[in-house]
């Protein structure tokens, strides 16, 4: 898995290539706990997220909680078809700020 | 309580406090005792002096009183002489006398039997006190002829003045008297009459008791025959002899005593009746009588004893106060040596900022704080040190597991390795030692022929790693284009070299089987030969040309071999950590056993051969360390069998290890499966969800303790469904009991877990758990549509 | 009628126990030289034998023979010395018992130099006034020393003051007194050396008694050797009694004294060659006090044994 980040004024992008499994799930964590800041608007850019399982979802939803939590927000963006399923599937889709 | 005894005992305040009591006592001793000795000279010299001045001033009243009484007996004998003529006023004399002296209590002038011849045998005029008169009589008659009493006749025979022996007063009362007897001579110088004076002992015993020197003491006075005149028992008193006393008690010092005072001298006895007395003495010259005078020993010195006590009163409870205030005192002072103890303990416990005492009163605490100071200081130092150098040393050492695990990563691990072809079987395993290692193995088929390659990396760590690695990559590189085995290890070896300051070599052994014929082409660069098991079990070592070690020479021209491999053979690669599998005796496994064990599994399938025989070389290592990797493969040319296989020919196995690296080898052979079975893009995606929750759900659950285990995956299609089962040694763990997740709550509500059982359910159409014995399986059934 | 005859039959009685009262008179104030009497007296001898025996004695003024002469008592104790002089005297006395077999008699010097009896001629020697006084004539012709006889009255003090060169002395009485003023090397001269060991001692009766009562008499005679037999026997507790007669008595006692006067005593009843007393009056001995007495014209005519004992044996 890749991750591109790129700090635009109140907006963070991380770019997420590849496939966000167990193995590399913790990379996304830690990359993403530095970024966490108030009022910060966390943009995870999906378009070239090939898979995800249970582990990334978890990295996901604690990432979307924290952001909340200090009045910020995360948003999942471009996601693929298989990968959107899986949001809908475990009911993600409502909870978290999807865009296209 | 003991503890705190012996705490109490050793402690340097006890044995200080100790020490001073000890010289202070014995200073004190020698002080009380020097002092008291002199003391008891000086007493005894002062006792001495005062008893014998006490005895001196009442001999001397005494003295004074005799003499009083001589004088006037001489005196008055001039009346008698002047009056000789007229014998009747000798009563007048005799009277005047008395009159004249309170002390005389009597006196007679008795003359010598016819001197007046008128007056016959007996005449001699005498007077008395009675009551408060003085009365006169004649005191001789027939019955009481004086002229043979002592106070007559003794003076008579000695020609002088005589004082008597005390007598008792014949009118009784018990008082005792003397009598001064003075004799009188005419001109012719015959004696004619003795002039007497009474005396009564009462004032003299009075006088004589009177001397009071010391509680126990007591006085006396003897007559000139030892007889008892003044005596504190009365009725010693001229009844008893001193010298009888002493005779009675055998005596000598007594009886020497009473002699010496008997003849008139003056001095001093000592003597033991169970008390030490002395006994002071002094004559009374005119009547030779001795006065004495006793004192005890202990009245003496009883003033002195009783200094002494009261000093010992003053100075024990003085010493026990010295003793406990010095105590008090020592334990003040050392008391920060127990505080830079407790500092010591604390800062060994790992607080090396604890605080010092600050007690910085003397000189010697204050260096001992700053040596701990600066000790303290230094010991932080060091473990700041310590600790940067152990992170660094265990960030390299996590970055060399990273390596490790990608080295693995590497390695083909996919067993059976070719499940679609049936005239080959081939196992391989690689049991890492800890550090990261040298050893390799690779295979792959390429134009029906089997490429196969084993090796070891000499040294240890990571050159020895990355030497592995490249010769792993270059192998399949070279492999596919070169397909001669001299060659293919010519250009590895050239590679190695080159880049090679460090001597690092590889041997390796090289081959490529044709599956068709059987022929074997090899070479072997400097590794361990080979074994080859026949179809009827006789095992041996394939013979190879050493060559040379790869990496050491550039450009060195390695021979190639071959042979023929027949139907039903193993080929047995292997590295020296099999061989030379250490016990804790330092026992190798050894060749011997390698081809006994070999030659016995000849029918073994290749894993079973590699598995029982890494079971076996495990129990000869016994608890010993693993030092070297060790490496097997083993490959069989099988004998083609007719098997009926399940109409749809699909049966894979994945072996993965808890370690969710493999996570990735799964991924692989989902793709690959799915690619060979012609499955849609969403079923490789779905399948690859599921399966990749249940396998991480096994090396979270069954596996927690992050042991090297293995983790099976089979497949097998039958009509319509892929079955997948997935099973574990793992604790027992049934995934189906998990709650799915509730997926309705809220992001607040949601715990993060649960998802992974849940993803499974929704994406197969069923999920199984049973427990096999020791085995966790998990059976999911994937329904095609 | 009833009442005289009653009158009368107590006064027979009282003559008769009056009678039967034997007064007894030592020759000298209690003291050990009297100890038999005084253990026949204690131990119940006299009243075994059916005695009644009152112990009376005599003072520094008066003394036993006068007594006895006066008829102021029954029996008295007097040496064989003067028993002879004075039965030749006329007075008239009978020895029931005859305790001291041997002389007493001493003579101590008082100085170094005098060691026999020629040494002390012309020299000064106490001797008691009112006893044994014939001796100083005796022993000056007999021996021819003119000694200068100095006499004395009861204390050895003229010794003491030195007034004299040698006195005579008891060795029972004044020798102690001398030793006891510590003189220790006493050198005495006994008289029993120069052959004048003649008895002393004895109980006498007077004749009057005796002949009244002579089973009293000798009765008396019994109880009293009995009483200094068991003295021989029991000398610690014969000194007991003694010291308690003397304390009766209020007189001074020095119990060193009489224990000394006790054993000399009881050495001089005893027989030289056995040891034992016998009690036995000798003839022999009486015969030469006779001669002596005689020689020196002390008494008319022989006193003979017989005499003295009575007419009896």
């Amino acid at each position: 898995m890749e991750l591109n980040i790129c700090k635009e004024n109140v907006a963070t992008i991380v770019e997420i290539i590849g496939r966000l499994d167990t193995i590399t799930a913790p990379e996304l964590e830690a990359a993403v706990k530095p970024l966490i800041a108030n009022g910060l608007e966390l943009i995870f850019d999906c378009e070239r997220l090939e898979y995800i399982s249970s582990s990334g979802l978890r990295v996901v939803i604690a990432t979307h909680k924290q952001m909340t939590a200090c009045a910020g927000r995360l948003v999942v963006r471009r996601l693929n078809r298989e990968v959107k399923s899986v949001f809908d599937l475990t009911g993600f889709s409502n909870i978290l700020n999807i865009e296209d | 309580m003991k503890a705190n005894r012996k705490l109490l005992l050793s402690s340097i305040s006890t044995h200080l406090s100790l020490f001073i009591l000890a010289v202070t006592s014995t200073l004190l001793i020698i002080i009380v005792a020097l002092n008291y000795r002199s003391s008891r000279n000086l007493v005894e010299e002062e006792s001495i002096e005062h008893a014998q001045s006490a005895l001196d001033n009442t001999i001397l009243r005494i003295d004074n009183v005799l003499t009083s009484v001589e004088t006037a007996v001489h005196n008055i004998s001039l009346m008698v002489k002047d009056n000789i003529d007229d014998p009747d006023y000798m009563y007048d004399v005799t009277r005047l006398l008395l009159v004249n002296n309170s002390y005389i209590s009597g006196s007679a002038v008795a003359f010598e039997p016819n001197y007046y011849q008128e007056k016959g045998h007996f005449y001699s005029p005498y007077s008395y006190r009675e009551n408060d008169e003085i009365l006169s009589k004649q005191l001789g008659n027939k019955d009481y002829d004086y002229h043979y009493m002592d106070w007559y006749q003794i003076p008579k025979l000695l020609d002088k003045p005589y004082w008597s022996e005390p007598y008792f007063d014949q009118g009784g009362a018990n008082v005792i008297m003397t009598t001064y007897s003075y004799p009188l001579y005419d001109e012719e110088g015959q004696l004619f009459a003795i002039l007497t004076a009474d005396i009564s002992l009462e004032w003299f015993a009075e006088q004589v008791n009177s001397i009071k020197t010391y509680p126990n003491s007591f006085n006396l006075m003897i007559g000139r025959g030892g007889t008892y005149l003044v005596h504190k028992d009365t009725d010693a008193i001229l009844n008893r002899t001193m010298f009888e006393a002493a005779m009675a008690n055998d005596d000598a010092v007594i009886f020497k005593t009473a002699h010496d005072m008997v003849d008139g001298k003056r001095g001093m006895a000592e003597y033991d009746y169970g008390e030490k007395t002395y006994l002071f003495y002094a004559p009374v010259a005119a009547t030779g009588w001795s006065v004495a005078v006793s004192c005890l020993h202990s009245d003496i010195f009883a003033k002195v004893d009783d200094m002494r006590g009261k000093v010992m009163m003053v100075a024990l409870p003085g010493l026990l106060l010295l003793v406990i205030l010095s105590y008090i005192l020592i334990k003040y002072t050392m008391r920060p040596l127990t505080d830079f103890a407790n500092s010591a303990m604390e800062i060994a416990k790992g607080n090396f900022k604890a605080e010092l005492p600050k007690n910085k009163k003397n000189y010697e605490m204050r260096t001992l704080h700053n040596s701990f100071s600066f000790m303290q200081r230094s010991l932080q130092n060091y473990i700041d040190e310590l600790q940067r150098t152990t992170a660094n040393k265990e960030r390299i050492e996590s970055e060399l597991r990273i390596a490790r695990d990608i080295q693995m990563g590497m390695l083909p691990k996919i067993f059976p390795p070719f499940p679609k072809r049936d005239d080959v079987d081939l196992y391989a395993k690689l049991n890492p030692a800890k550090e990261v290692g040298g050893d390799l193995y690779d295979f792959f088929i390429e134009d029906n022929k089997l490429h196969l390659i084993i090796g070891d990396v000499s040294g240890k760590g990571v050159p020895a790693s990355l030497v592995m690695a490249v010769t792993c990559r270059l192998f399949r590189t070279v492999a596919s284009s070169i397909h001669i085995p001299s060659q293919i290890v010519k250009v590895l070896n050239n590679a190695i070299a080159e880049s090679n300051d460090s001597n690092m070599f590889c041997t390796a052994f090289v081959g490529i089987l044709d599956l068709a014929t059987g022929h074997l082409q090899y070479c072997n660069a400097g590794h361990n030969p080979p074994i080859v098991v026949s179809s009827d079990g006789k095992a041996s070592f394939l013979p190879v040309k050493p060559n040379l070690a790869m990496g050491l020479w550039e450009d060195f021209e390695y021979q190639d071999q071959e042979c023929k491999i027949e139907k039903g053979t193993n080929i047995f690669l292997y590295t020296d950590g099999v061989n030379e599998a250490e016990n804790t005796k330092k026992e190798l496994y050894g060749e011997e056993r390698l081809l006994n064990f070999l030659s016995q599994h000849y029918a073994d399938k290749p894993r079973d051969v590699i598995e029982k025989l890494y079971d076996d070389i495990k129990g000869h290592a016994n608890d010993a360390e693993q030092n070297d990797d060790i490496t097997m493969l083993c490959c069989t040319m099988v004998e083609s069998v007719e098997t009926s296989e399940p109409s749809t020919g699909l049966s894979k196995k994945l072996v993965m290890r808890n370690n969710i690296a493999d996570i990735a080898l799964m991924a692989e052979f989902i793709e690959n499966l799915c690619e060979e079975n012609q499955l849609p893009m969403d079923a490789t995606f779905n399948l690859n969800l599921a399966i990749e929750e249940a396998v991480s759900n096994v090396m979270k659950y069954a596996y927690p303790s992050n042991e090297e285990h293995e983790i099976l995956l089979t497949v097998n299609k039958e009509n319509n469904n892929i079955i997948f089962e997935l099973s574990d040694t793992g604790k027992a763990f049934d995934p189906t009991k998990m709650k799915d997740a509730d997926v309705t709550l809220s992001a607040e509500e949601r715990p993060i877990g649960g998802l992974g059982i849940f993803l499974i359910r929704k994406i197969m159409k069923s999920v199984e758990y049973k427990r096999e014995g020791e085995r966790n399986v998990l059976i999911m059934i994937y329904e095609l549509n | 009628m009833k009442r005289l005859l009653l009158h009368i039959l107590i006064l027979f009685l009282i003559n008769v126990v009056d009678a039967q009262q034997i007064v007894f008179t030592p020759q000298w104030l209690p003291q050990s030289q009297f100890a038999g009497y005084y253990v026949a007296m204690e131990k119940g001898f006299y009243e075994e034998a059916g005695l009644d025996v009152v112990i009376e004695h005599t003072s520094s003024s008066d003394n036993a023979q006068n007594r006895l002469k006066e008829g102021r008592c029954d029996a008295i104790t007097m040496t064989l010395f003067d028993a002879i002089i004075n039965i030749d005297n006329g007075l008239e006395v009978v020895n029931v018992l005859q305790t001291a077999l041997h002389t007493g008699l001493v003579i101590v010097p008082r100085y170094d130099e005098i060691k026999t009896l020629d040494d002390m001629r012309e020299r000064r020697v106490g001797i008691w006034r009112t006893h044994y006084n014939y001796l100083a004539e005796i022993i000056n012709k007999d021996l021819d020393l003119d000694i200068e006889w100095i006499p004395f009255v009861q204390n050895i003090n003229l010794y003491v003051s030195g007034a004299v060169d040698a006195t005579m002395a008891m060795v029972y009485n004044e020798a102690y007194q001398i030793y006891s003023s510590g003189f220790e090397d006493m050198n005495f001269i006994s008289l029993a050396d120069y052959g004048y060991d003649f008895p002393e001692e004895g109980v006498y009766f007077s004749k009057d008694y005796y002949e009244k009562y002579p089973d009293k008499a000798k009765a008396f005679a019994e109880a009293s050797r009995r009483g200094w037999e068991w003295a021989h026997e029991h000398p610690e507790e014969t000194l007991d009694i003694v010291m308690k007669v003397i304390e009766k008595e209020n007189m001074p006692a020095g119990r060193q004294h009489q224990k000394w006067m006790l054993k000399e005593i009881l050495l001089l009843q005893c027989d030289k060659e056995s040891g034992r007393p016998t009690f036995e009056l000798d003839e022999d001995k009486i015969g030469q006090i006779n001669e002596l007495l005689v020689r020196y014209n002390r008494i008319k005519k022989v006193v003979t044994k017989s005499q003295i004992t009575g007419g009896k044996q």
